[in-house]
Formats: C-alpha cells, sequence, structure tokens
C-alpha cells in the first residue's frame, strides 16, 4: 500500500517533468495509429452522421415504402453443419420477423447429428420450404452454394444457425438495397448473445461492439467497409451470380465482399440489423477461432485479392483503401508492435515501469472513450451499461491475447500455408484450393 | 377309361369299385344331389371360378361327411393352379378316386363328431372347419399365390368360404390359434393391404412432398472441389462432358475433381424441389392413394397343426374354447357397472371425515383413430391402455365407453395425487399421439372432479 501511495505521485511527477516531446517519443504508436483510428475516426463519423440524421432517416422511410410496395420473395439461406439443435429456435425467431414475404433453405452440410431428422421434420411440418442434405461434407461454401442455386427470392440473406434476430432484422438489412441501386450486399449487425456466460464472452461482446457496431459504421460511411459477417448478410441476387458466390474458405465473408466490390458494387453495413449469436465461451475455443479468421487475412487479402493494390483497368481507390486498411491495421501494425516493444525495452529499460503504468492508464481511458460512442450509437444502451465494468480488462484482451493470437495465425499462415490444413474444410477442396493457388 | 365313363350333362353318376362318385360342371348342380349317398365329387368344369363356386356350395354345408367330402377334378391344368383345395385329378392311367390317400380322407372325416354349427361367429366356424379339413387331409395350410384373392394369397378351404372383404382380417383371427398353440405357423410373406378396400393390388410410387404429383425427375448434385460450385447435374453437362458453370473447368474425376453427394428430385407438375418425397400406395381396386402409415400389413403364414391342435379339433366341445378366447380384458370395467361403482363410492365418501375420490374423464379426438390402418388402430388403442395401467394405481378402477371416452375412479386420493394422476396421464396419451399423429399435438383432453 506505501508503495502505491509512493509510485503515484513518482508516476505523474515523471510524466509532467518528461514534457510533451517525451510523450509523444514514447506513445508515438498509440497517437500515431490507435488515437487517430479508433477514437478520432469514430467521433468524426459519428458527428457528420448525426449532422445527416434527419435526411438519413427520410431516405430510410422512402426505402422502406417502396420495399414494402415491391414486397420482393426473399431467400434466407442457412448453410451448416450439426446446427440440428439450433434449427427450432432459429425458425421461431424468424416467424417474428416483421418482414415475412421469404422463403427458408437449410443445407445440412454432411452432419452426423440428428440434424437430418429435425431438419426433414421442420420441412415436413412446413416451418422449413426447402431442406437439403449434402450426405458428403462439401464445406461451408459449398453448403451455402447448394441453398442459393435453389433459391427463388430476388434478395438472399446469409445466416449462421445459431443466430436469432431483433423483429425488425431482416427487413432492415434490405432496406438499403432500396436506398442506392448500387449497393451490392448489405451486412448486418452481429452482437454478443452470451456475453453474461465469461469473462471471456463478455470481452468478446464489448469487441464486437466496438469492431462491428461501430467500426463498421466507420468504414461504411467512408465506404471502405470489407466484409460481411458470415452469421448475418444480405446480397442480390443477380450480384451473387455474377460473381460466382461464396469460393472455399475460411474467411470466404470476407472474400465474397471484396469479389463484390471489385465487381464494381457498393457494400454497405446496416447497424439497425441487429443480430445476436454465441461467442466461444473461453480463450481456447477463442483462440483456434481467431487463428482461421486471421489467417484468411493472408491468404485472401494478401494473396487471393493482391490485384486490388496493383493498378489496372478495374482499379478502384475505395477498394485498394478498404483491404489496405484492413492489412496495415492488422498486419502492418501487428509487426510494429512488437518492434516498438523491442524499441521501448531497448530505450526506456530503466523507466519502462513508469512507461507500462501510463500505457495502461491511456489504453483504459480510450477503452471507456469508444465505449462511450457505442453507448452513443446502441439501441441496447441499458443492457450494454453492464459491460462497463469490463472494459479495463480489454487493454490486455486487445494489446497482448488478440494480437499474439493474430501474430502466430499470420506466421502460420504466412510460411507454412496452415489454413489448407484446418479441418474446417474437407480435405478434397483445400487439396484442390492449395493446388489452385486460391 | 374313367373319363369315357363320364357323360355329358349336369350331373352325372360315376362308380368306381365300391365308391359312388357325382359328376358336375356348374354350382347350381350341388343342391340338386343327395350329397350323403356319395364318396366323393368330381368337378368337369374348367372355369377357376366356377370351380371355386362349386366347392363354396360344398364347404359351407353343416355336415362334416358333406364339407369335407374329397372333391377331384378332370382337369390337371386347373389342379396345378388350386393345388390343396382339391384331392386330386382324373387322367387316363392315374386312378386318384380309389387310392389310399383318398381312403385316409374318408377315416378321417368319420374322426370328426363335434358340431362345428354351436360356434356362433361365421368366420370362427369356417377357420374350425378348415382345421378339420387339414386334418383329414393330413397337410399343412399353406397360401398360395392368386391374383384373384384380394390380398394375393389364396388359403385352402378357408378362402373359399369367406368373403373377399374379410379373408385379410382372417389372419389375425389365426393367430389366436397359434398362441392357443393349435397352430404352428411359418411366415411366408408379408403384403400391404389398402386401408380402404384391403386390396393388395397396390402401385407404390414417390410423390412430391407440396403437391402430391408422381411426375418427378431425379437429379444427381455435383460438387466441384475446386470453386465450390454445387448444383445438379444438368447445370454441368456439356455434350459428353462435365463442365462447371461457374469456373468454366471441365471435371474430369470423380473424387479428385468433384463428387456427387446426394440427390434431388424436381417436380415437373410443380417445380418444387426437394430430397423429402412422399411415398404413395395408389390401391388398383378402389383408386385410394394411401400413405405409407395407412396402409396395414399382414403376414401370410403356413399353418401346420399341432398335436394339440389335433386333440382340440376332435374335441367335443370345440364352442366353449372360442368364447374363452373372445372374452374381455376384464381390468377395464363395463360402463354400467363403473356407473354403480362411483354410486357407491359417492356415498362412501360422504361418510367419511378424512379423505377424498375423484372421476376422472379422459377424451381422445375420434380422428385420430379415423385415417389410421386397422393393425395400427387396435395397436394405439392398445398402447393407450397400457399407458393408463401404468399410471393407475391397484385401487383406481378404469372403464371404456369406447375407444375414444374413458372415465377412471381415483378412491382415496388427495388432491395432489388426483391432479398428478390425472395430469400424468393426459401429458403422455398426448405425447403418444403426437408423436403417432404428427399434425396434431392436443388431441386428448379430460376432465377431474371431486366425487
Amino acid at each position: 500500500m506505501e508503495i502505491l501511495s509512493n509510485l503515484i505521485p513518482e508516476f505523474l511527477n515523471f510524466w509532467l517533468e518528461s514534457g510533451l516531446d517525451k510523450f509523444v517519443r514514447v506513445f508515438w504508436y498509440f497517437i500515431l495509429f490507435e488515437l487517430t483510428r479508433y477514437i478520432l475516426l469514430d467521433y468524426v463519423v459519428y458527428f457528420f452522421k448525426s449532422i445527416n440524421k434527419k435526411s438519413h432517416q427520410k431516405e430510410w422511410s422512402v426505402a422502406k415504402a417502396r420495399l414494402r410496395a415491391e414486397n420482393p420473395l426473399l431467400s434466407i439461406v442457412v448453410p451448416g453443419k450439426n446446427e440440428g439443435k439450433h434449427l427450432f429456435k432459429l425458425v421461431k425467431s424468424l416467424n417474428e420477423q416483421t418482414y415475412q414475404h421469404f422463403e427458408l433453405i437449410i443445407v445440412d452440410d454432411g452432419s452426423d447429428d440428428d440434424t437430418p431428422i429435425i431438419g426433414r421434420n421442420l420441412e415436413r411440418l412446413g416451418m422449413i420450404d426447402l431442406f437439403l442434405r449434402n450426405e458428403v461434407r462439401g464445406g461451408k461454401a459449398s453448403a451455402a452454394n447448394l441453398a442459393v442455386r435453389y433459391t427463388k427470392g430476388k434478395y438472399i440473406v446469409h445466416l449462421d444457425a445459431d443466430c436469432s434476430f431483433d423483429s425488425d432484422a431482416i427487413e432492415n438489412i434490405v432496406i438499403p438495397f432500396y436506398m442506392d441501386e448500387e449497393i451490392g450486399a448489405v451486412g448486418g449487425n452481429v452482437k454478443v448473445r452470451n456475453y453474461r456466460t465469461s469473462l471471456a464472452t463478455k470481452l468478446q461482446a464489448i469487441e464486437y461492439l466496438k469492431t462491428i457496431s461501430v467500426g463498421r459504421i466507420s468504414t461504411s460511411y467512408l465506404g471502405i467497409y470489407k466484409i460481411i459477417s458470415g452469421a448475418f448478410g444480405a446480397f442480390r441476387k443477380d450480384v451473387l451470380d455474377q460473381v460466382g458466390y461464396w469460393d472455399i474458405g475460411p474467411g470466404l465473408d470476407g472474400d465474397i465482399t471484396v469479389k463484390i466490390r471489385k465487381s464494381g458494387y457498393k457494400t454497405v453495413f446496416e447497424p439497425s440489423a441487429i443480430c445476436l449469436t454465441s461467442a466461444p465461451i473461453n480463450f481456447k475455443i477463442l483462440a483456434k477461432q481467431r487463428l482461421r479468421w486471421n489467417k484468411s487475412l493472408v491468404r485472401f487479402r494478401i494473396r487471393k485479392h493482391a490485384d486490388v493494390y496493383v493498378p489496372h483497368a478495374n482499379f478502384k481507390w475505395l477498394t485498394f483503401f478498404a483491404l489496405f486498411e484492413n492489412l496495415f491495421y492488422n498486419l502492418v501494425l501487428d509487426v510494429l508492435w512488437w518492434i516498438y516493444l523491442v524499441d521501448l525495452v531497448l530505450n526506456f529499460h530503466d523507466q519502462l515501469h513508469y512507461v507500462l503504468m501510463m500505457n495502461l492508464t491511456l489504453y483504459i481511458c480510450t477503452g471507456f472513450i469508444q465505449i462511450l460512442i457505442i453507448f452513443l450509437y446502441s439501441e441496447r444502451k441499458k443492457e450494454e451499461l453492464y459491460l462497463w465494468l469490463f472494459v479495463p480488462f480489454m487493454t490486455l484482451y486487445n494489446g497482448f491475447f488478440l494480437r499474439y493470437v493474430r501474430t502466430r495465425a499470420y506466421l502460420q499462415e504466412l510460411f507454412l500455408y496452415k489454413s489448407y490444413d484446418d479441418p474446417w474444410n474437407p480435405v478434397k477442396s483445400s487439396r484442390q484450393a492449395k493446388l489452385n493457388g486460391f | 377309361m374313367i373319363l369315357k365313363n363320364i357323360k355329358k350333362g349336369n350331373i352325372q353318376d360315376l362308380n368306381l369299385d365300391h365308391l359312388h362318385f357325382k359328376v358336375v360342371n356348374d354350382p347350381l348342380s350341388i343342391n340338386l344331389i343327395n350329397l350323403h349317398s356319395i364318396d366323393g365329387i368330381i368337378i368337369k368344369n374348367n372355369d377357376l371360378k366356377s370351380v371355386r363356386q362349386i366347392l363354396n356350395q360344398l364347404r359351407t354345408k353343416n355336415d362334416p361327411r358333406i364339407y369335407l367330402m374329397p372333391v377331384y377334378l378332370e382337369s390337371r391344368s386347373l389342379f396345378k393352379k388350386m393345388g390343396q383345395e382339391v384331392d386330386g385329378y382324373l387322367m387316363e392311367g392315374i386312378n386318384s378316386l380309389n387310392s389310399s390317400t383318398g381312403e385316409t380322407i374318408r377315416t378321417r372325416i368319420q374322426h370328426i363328431t363335434n358340431d362345428v354349427s354351436i360356434v356362433q361367429d361365421y368366420n370362427d366356424r369356417m377357420i374350425i372347419k378348415t382345421l378339420q379339413y387339414a386334418y383329414t387331409r393330413s397337410s399343412e395350410l399353406a397360401p398360395y399365390r392368386d391374383r384373384l384373392s384380394p390380398i394375393g394369397y389364396h388359403f385352402p378351404f378357408l378362402s373359399t368360404v369367406i368373403s373377399d372383404k374379410e379373408i385379410s382380417k382372417i389372419t389375425a383371427r389365426l393367430e389366436k390359434y397359434t398362441a392357443k398353440n393349435v397352430l404352428s405357423a411359418k411366415v411366408e410373406d408379408k403384403v400391404n393391404l389398402c386401408h380402404t378396400c384391403h386390396s393388395s393390388y397396390l402401385n407404390f410410387h414417390e410423390t412430391c412432398s407440396k403437391c402430391s404429383s408422381i411426375d418427378l425427375e431425379y437429379e444427381n448434385l455435383v460438387h466441384h472441389f475446386r470453386c465450390a460450385y454445387i448444383g445438379p447435374e444438368s447445370d454441368f453437362k456439356h455434350n459428353d462432358q462435365l463442365i462447371c458453370p461457374k469456373c468454366d473447368k471441365q471435371l474430369k474425376h470423380i473424387g479428385i475433381d468433384y463428387d456427387k453427394p446426394a440427390e434431388v428430385a424436381t417436380c415437373n407438375s410443380c417445380t418444387h424441389t426437394s430430397q423429402e418425397t412422399k411415398m404413395k400406395a395408389r390401391c388398383v381396386d378402389c383408386g385410394e392413394n394411401n400413405s405409407l402409415p395407412q396402409l396395414s400389413t399382414i403376414a401370410i403364414k403356413e399353418y401346420e397343426l399341432t398335436s394339440e391342435g389335433v386333440e382340440w379339433i376332435l374335441a367335443k366341445n370345440l364352442g366353449k374354447d372360442v368364447i374363452e378366447a373372445e372374452l374381455k380384458d376384464l381390468s377395464v370395467v363395463p360402463p354400467s357397472i363403473y356407473k354403480l361403482l362411483i354410486a357407491q363410492e359417492k356415498a362412501r365418501a360422504a361418510n367419511k371425515v378424512n379423505g377424498s375420490s375423484f372421476a376422472a374423464k379422459i377424451l381422445i379426438d375420434d380422428e385420430v383413430f379415423s385415417e389410421l390402418a386397422e393393425d395400427f388402430r387396435s395397436q394405439l388403442k392398445e398402447e393407450i391402455l397400457n399407458i393408463m395401467k401404468t399410471y393407475l394405481r391397484e385401487i383406481d378402477i378404469l372403464s371404456a365407453k369406447h375407444t375414444g371416452e374413458y372415465d377412471i375412479m381415483l378412491p382415496d386420493s388427495s388432491q395432489v395425487e388426483a391432479f398428478e394422476i390425472y395430469h400424468l396421464l393426459l401429458d403422455n396419451l398426448n405425447k403418444l399421439l403426437s408423436d403417432n399423429i404428427a399434425e396434431q399435438d392436443q388431441v386428448v383432453t379430460g376432465d377431474l372432479r371431486k366425487l
């Protein structure tokens, strides 16, 4: 206690005496990259969106009226393996939707549990329009493609079976198509349903709010939105036909978004189309999931879509920025972070405890500033207040856990092409993908 | 020589050694003959239907010496078709009329001294006659395939005397005799019967799950590994080659380039695509389109009299045993007795200081049973009773007005106990019925009242 009561005045004294120059020298990484991207940018976008709120609402109402007047058939497709236990709840959740002119197609990708029995029963009872089963597993992409092959709707809504939806989610995700004809796909707002279960789910809930709910509002506003979540996304059927549907994953949701952007269509994020999903309940499962997600950055953003960075006839600046921002803030800054750490150890080893304390203080403060903007945007303000308590843990979660997993994934994929060995895909598909350089 | 002795005309005499036969050619002739004075009948007719009519005339009489009388055919080809139903055929050089077999039959007929007319039920009476026939012919009752029979099989003797409509139900009655060890049985076949006319002449086909059309087209799905495109084979077909519609690559090697993970059916009537088709069986006789659970399946068995069966056949008190077999389940009291018991219990409860008695009524929607095949229906009824008996205590009294209405008296029960038993019954019966009848989920209702 005595040490702490001495340390705090010493710490404050140290930074007051060091001056702004030294502060910038030590925390250049934070000031240059994190403060600008995750605080300033989000608040600037929020400011501009607030100014345009009324006109946006007007546009929204017109689009909604147009949607209702046309009343197009939507095709909801749900590919998955061993998802039978979620199907009844999913159907019930969809029955509550404000927009009801949809067909529901579920594809069982070679499940080895009771999914086929459950699916067939629901189909017999008329709760599912079409239940298709691949006796042999083909992977998520092929399951989604099979579902799309039999759709009749004008728009395709892709869902994960373990999600549930706000009652206006389906309607809200297709309204943007009626606001701008150039929109080829719309991403839904995915939030964590089981945020009270464990520390891991609480931290993921904050992360989802930060990176999906707020982060994607900003990137979408700037026109550089680059990933439509597989859990909840809507696509124009004609656009999907044009881009050839999904390719082999993992990371197929990011891949198809880039394909759509490369074809000249806009991709936007719709924050009011809210879907709740179950997040991994412990750090071990979470690490496994993130390893898979992060490997796809190298596989798709660097390798498969390398042409985005090179000037050519179809070159588009916004697509370039969308992928560049992703690459820079994930891969480049990840490498830079380790260099930054070495810089701190080498040059400030005698003051490291003051540096670390200030680092912690900065990131915790940033965390609260970020959650404040989440609060401003959120439609679940009261419920999400609970998460404010856990904001201090985000420094360790973001700064170390996720960064470690990310670095590991990038190294594995860059040097060992590990994503092709991922059991998430059947070997037959991964072999072909590797062979053909996808 | 024998054939030469048969003269033209409706009824003729034939004497051979000490035996006297009548030769007939139409069903009406039987009633014109003094059947007690002859040793057998010779049928001179090549038409199967007419022969069966003659046999029916003979086998439905009440005197065993007449209905078990040896019958011979003139036609060898017809004899081959009819097998055990007759005792032989006539042919130059072969004399089956006075063979030792014929002698055995006549001797065994003499052993039958009991009177089947005391058996009230016609079908049971005919079964006993059939068993006597099997005894006199020292043979098993082997059904043979017969397109004219509604169940596709003809039982010697039995099928001749039972109407087409009843024959499908007879197998269930024969089972009672197997259970009593009168008969031993060996399954020969299983046949499905239409739920309306009990005919086995059914046409099975898969139908569209949406519009029930039979105009379905099946196609394999093809999954191209390279680009993850998957669709029906026709998407890929390009002359003799498979070309991927997404990436234009040729698919050459199954297992390496592509596989066929499933099959889909597309309906040409309503364009619905599905992997879930409905199997239906259209009855050729009445046109009914049966769903599979509606069909009743019966086992066609070859029966043989056991030694106990022989004793039983020769015993004098045939009728009594049959009546015993028909006795009802005593654990379910008749409504009239239940009414009496309820009145008594009411009086008893009124005099008691502590404790109470309850009466429950359970009602099952009639529609539950109406669409089911008979076999399935009786199984379901049994299961309903079993569930009731499982949850009722020894002191409880169960009564049934019919299969859809049950009264239960719960004597000396607290309100909680009575409520618990009542709800256990309701829940379990609802579960049983909703498991069996998918479309409905609340088919059992009822009420509980204090006496």
